[in-house]
């Protein structure tokens, strides 16, 4: 599903050009459950905006579901994301001004689904996060446990075959952060791909196959079920 | 303390250099757009108070006619018969037409004459340079001429003891005032002594008898009350002079804006000042708008501001102080900014709309009080924004971060809407007057103005007939005719007691109609065997409430007329005044109207000067085309809708100003929104019509407002014409798109630039 080869990015200031990432070859197949692990400032989220077709690679190549997207403008981009890719951030990134089910909603209207089957869908979705009862409350009248399961479930709205989080329980308590946890499990169990930043080896753990970068490279790869490759 | 404040002040807005910018451009173009209005409203307010005892002057009208044109005998009763009256003066003044004046060598066109006596300069301040005598006006033969007058007929020769010929009046100047100031409402360039009867000008028919007229100044002696001496001569005026009833005392300084009155005064237009005024204060409030808003765009910024000082000891003096050193340096930089566009922009202000301001009156302590309380205004509303900030404040809110995310929606789309519904109040405007004026310019006058000429033969200068003969040599020329008076500018009258309207009345010859292209509805012309017979315009067949009209007879004075023709209405006053009814009778005069042919009028032009210079001797030719003589009679308004114009720009420039600021301000604010939307598959498409979608409803709203306001002024202000346009839909549909276009054009590039935002950096973790 996802191939990278010589993969680099490169970020440019005035007077410092940093290399976020360098030389990274990742391959992701279909239904797997991948955590990338690694100090601040490693790449991690770079490689992820990559990933998720958010930024582009300044070197190198990016193939997702067998196309090659390393070079896309933005507007192509868009294109091929929307309804592929969902998105679960550490700081939830709900819209304080959109109540639950509006958040919830966003990815389906710009893929321009009708309102009735819209609300199917947002109504489901929520009901399986247990958010069924808070769909007319606001972001800041939710705890953060709550405010993480709403974003995920505006990522599974749209039934994406990729879900990229970056650190999902990095704002939580450990028994949100469990919850959260089992959530992305039970949809990586369904089908989806999962593809999670995080620091925690707990939530590390419940991954296929660990990736440490450091420097922008991939040091190190563990699979749970091998030994370190 | 003080110090340190303004040194923080000056951080702050090279900090904030974008708005900052904005902020003080905005609010210095406005506030020099109020200055220059004031100094207009100023001046126009403050007419004739140059004379030092401007309060105690008053001017005798008639309070039936309204006319100010009274006996000029009655300026000897006010002299001597009452003794509420320190000094009477005769003042007529003849600004209606340039007259030709002529010194032994030379003849020129010279503006304004007055006829006065030595009273003047103990009524009214005027300055006298030079004078041959004790009194300016020497003798009975004297005449006084202005300074730039003396400079344009003698140049640098000392016009003291020489002779001048004003019209037919010969004189010697005795001595040369001052020009009139421009606040006057008197103006002219030449006095004559009306002491002298054949100088003074004017002179009326009534009750079989012909006397001269004259406007009769007063002054009021100190202590005593102008509705007692108006009572006063009301008892007594009968026994002194037959045909007025009463009088009303007009204060000098009224004369300028009362247009009712029939007199040779200059006139302002209180609509006009109204209007402009208007515009004025719109201006400032659109300017102190933006600055609220550039107050409220730094306001999260603020509030983390107030938080981090007040938990580190700040009272709320401190942070008070320090915020209204922020505004009093921003407003000082503003009103310095101000100043220097008003003194670079006043010369060409002055010559656009004909005025002649002075930048020194804004020392003046009326504009030193008012600027200083415009600018404590603009610091009081400034401050309110903190006002609340600070009554809101609580420390666990600032902890936890809260507070950041109050927002009032109603705040932030009142004073967009506020600007936009200015801009297209203004915008409407304009297109009002301009319309007015093209459909005044191309209305049906009743006569064709094309190609059409007039020339005034003055009295004695050659004889009309031969004239008029010796121009219809020309082929080019296709007919010519002889009237008294010219349309644009019939004012004499007749009444009689059988009416309760006055009737004008021109005398033509058989030529007038056909060469204006009147239309005869029925009847016949006029005839040189006319004696007791006229022809009649529709208006007045309708006021005399004629049926069978053709023979019928009407009694002006002691002959009666027979009625013989008919004419169609056509325009032969001033343009703003409903047709009224008309005489028209037989008779040869000096106004020659010449049709010409449209192809060679440079030619016949010349043949005409070449017929006039051989015909005449040291006589200039004084002429004018008829279409250019009806159009500058809309030079007022041309001058309103230039004026309009040119402050609906500017307002248009300060309200861009104003979307500006608040789009940056919005995508600033929403970076993270649109960032999760794009990240949820927004579009760039999406995101513009996102942010642009708040603007278009403004403008859909202040569109709402602005309708029936612009609708009920705009039809105010048509009330003024007795022939106006109509106040089509699509005035304000233009208005309305034109305002849509316009913040569509100055937002859609910022909202564009922040759409086109990776999401990447807007939901990076702080």
């Amino acid at each position: 599903m996802i191939k990278t080869e010589h993969l680099s990015k490169i970020f440019r200031t005035e007077e410092v050009e940093t290399k976020a990432l360098n030389d990274v070859n990742l391959h992701v197949t279909e239904g797997e459950f991948v955590a990338i692990m690694g100090p601040s400032g490693c790449g991690k989220s770079s490689l992820l905006n990559i990933i998720g077709l958010l930024d582009n690679p300044s070197e190198g190549t990016y193939a997702f579901n067998g196309k090659e997207v390393g070079k896309l403008k933005e507007s192509q981009r868009t294109q091929e994301r929307k309804g592929n890719v969902g998105f679960v951030f550490q700081s939830f990134n709900l819209i304080d001004e959109l109540t639950v089910f509006e958040n919830v909603e966003l990815p389906l209207i710009y893929l321009k689904i009708s309102a009735s089957e819209r609300k199917r869908m947002v109504t489901e979705v929520l009901e399986r996060m247990k958010m069924g009862h808070r769909v007319k409350h606001f972001p800041q009248q939710l705890s953060g446990g709550q405010q993480q399961r709403v974003a995920i479930a505006r990522a599974v709205v749209a039934n994406p075959k990729l879900i990229l989080a970056d650190e999902p329980t990095g704002n939580l308590d450990s028994k949100n952060g469990i919850e959260v946890m089992d959530l992305l499990t039970e949809l990586n169990r369904e089908g989806t791909t999962v593809v999670m930043v995080t620091h925690s080896d707990r939530d590390a753990n419940y991954a296929h196959r660990i990736i440490n970068l450091f420097d922008g490279k991939i040091v190190t790869e563990t699979r749970k079920d091998a030994e370190l490759v | 303390m003080i110090r340190k404040n303004l040194k923080i002040a000056i951080r702050d807005l090279r900090r904030n250099r974008l708005f900052s910018l904005l902020g003080i451009i905005g609010f210095s173009a406005g506030f020099s757009i109020c200055l220059i209005i004031g100094l207009f409203v100023y001046k126009e307010l403050t007419i004739d108070t140059y004379n030092k005892n401007y309060d105690r002057i008053y001017r005798l009208i008639d309070s039936e006619t309204k006319n100010a044109n009274l006996d000029y005998r009655l300026n000897e009763t006010l002299k001597n018969k009452y003794a509420a009256i320190e000094k009477a003066c005769p003042i007529h003044i003849n600004g209606a037409k340039p007259w030709t004046v002529y010194t032994d060598t030379s003849s020129v066109y010279i503006d304004g004459v007055i006829a006065t006596d030595n009273s003047v300069f103990d009524l009214m301040s005027v300055n006298v340079v030079k004078s041959m005598s004790n009194n300016p006006f020497a003798d009975k033969n004297s005449s006084i001429i202005t300074h730039s007058a003396a400079n344009k007929i003698f140049g640098t020769v000392d016009p003291i003891g020489k002779k001048l010929k004003v019209g037919t009046n010969e004189t010697i100047i005795s001595a040369v005032i001052k020009d009139f100031p421009h606040n006057s409402s008197i103006k002219g360039s030449i006095l004559l002594n009306s002491e002298n009867s054949d100088f003074r000008l004017n002179s009326n028919f009534a009750n079989g008898e012909i006397f001269n007229t004259t406007n009769h100044y007063i002054l009021l002696k100190e202590n005593e009350s102008k509705e007692s001496l108006e009572k006063t001569i009301n008892e007594s005026i009968g026994t002194y002079y037959k045909t007025v009833k009463a009088i009303t005392l007009q204060p000098l300084n009224a004369i300028y804006f009362d247009t009712d009155v029939i007199d040779g005064n200059n006139h302002g237009n209180y609509s006009l000042v109204k209007i402009i005024s208007i515009i004025g204060i719109l201006i400032l409030l659109l300017s102190i708008i933006n600055y609220i808003n550039y107050i409220l765009s730094l306001q999260y910024k603020r509030i983390k501001e107030i938080g981090i000082k007040k938990v580190n000891g700040a009272s709320n003096k401190n942070i008070v102080s320090q915020y209204l050193a922020d505004v009093f340096l921003w407003v000082l930089i503003a009103f310095i900014i101000s100043l220097i566009t008003v003194q670079f922009s006043l010369p060409y202000f002055n010559q656009i709309f004909q005025e002649e301001l002075k930048i020194q009156t804004l020392t003046t302590s009326p504009f030193i009080i008012s600027i200083i309380m415009s600018l404590a205004v603009v610091v009081l509303i400034s401050s309110i924004p903190l006002a609340i900030l600070l009554s809101k404040f609580n420390y666990q809110n600032f902890l936890n971060n809260t507070v950041f995310k109050t927002k009032n929606k109603f705040r932030s789309s009142l004073l967009p809407i506020f600007q936009l519904s200015i801009c297209m109040l203004l915008i409407t405007g304009v297109l009002t007057i301009q319309k007015q004026i093209f459909y005044a310019k191309h209305k049906d006058l009743g006569f064709n103005k094309n190609q059409l000429l007039y020339i005034n033969v003055p009295f004695k200068a050659l004889d009309p007939e031969s004239f008029k003969a010796e121009l219809l040599n020309n082929p080019s020329i296709e007919k010519v005719a002889l009237s008294g008076g010219t349309l644009g500018d019939i004012s004499m009258k007749m009444s009689s007691i059988k009416w309760d309207f006055d009737a004008y009345q021109i005398d033509v010859d058989d030529d007038f109609l056909e060469t204006m292209q009147i239309e005869l509805l029925k009847g016949r012309n006029v005839s040189p065997n006319d004696k007791k017979q006229c022809i009649v315009n529709e208006a007045a067949i309708k006021a005399f409430e004629l049926k069978d009209s053709i023979g019928e007879k009407i009694k002006p004075f002691q002959d009666e007329f027979e009625i013989v023709g008919i004419v169609k209405d056509f325009n032969f006053g001033p343009i703003h005044r409903k047709i009224e009814p008309l005489l028209i009778k037989y008779g040869i005069n000096r106004n020659v109207s010449v049709r010409m042919d449209a192809n060679n009028i440079a030619s016949t032009m010349q043949y005409i000067n070449k017929v006039w210079d051989d015909m005449t001797t040291n006589e200039p030719l004084e002429y004018e085309f008829y279409d250019l003589k009806f159009d500058s009679m809309y030079k007022k308004e041309e001058l309103l809708a230039n004026a309009c114009s040119l402050f609906a720009i500017i307002a248009i420039i300060i309200t861009c100003l104003g979307l500006w600021g608040q789009i940056i301000f919005i995508s600033t604010n929403k970076s993270k929104e649109i960032g999760i939307r794009k990240v949820n598959g927004a579009t760039i498409k999406d995101i513009l019509i996102m942010l642009n979608k708040n603007f278009v409803k403004w403008v859909l709203v202040a569109f709402v407002v602005a309708c029936p306001i612009a609708y009920f002024a705009m039809s105010k202000w048509l009330e003024n014409f007795a022939y106006k346009t109509s106040l089509n839909w699509w005035v304000f549909a233009l208005a309305g798109i034109f305002t849509l276009l316009i913040a569509m054009l100055t937002v859609s590039w910022e909202s564009y630039n922040a759409a086109k935002q990776n999401p990447v950096d807007s939901l990076r973790d702080e």
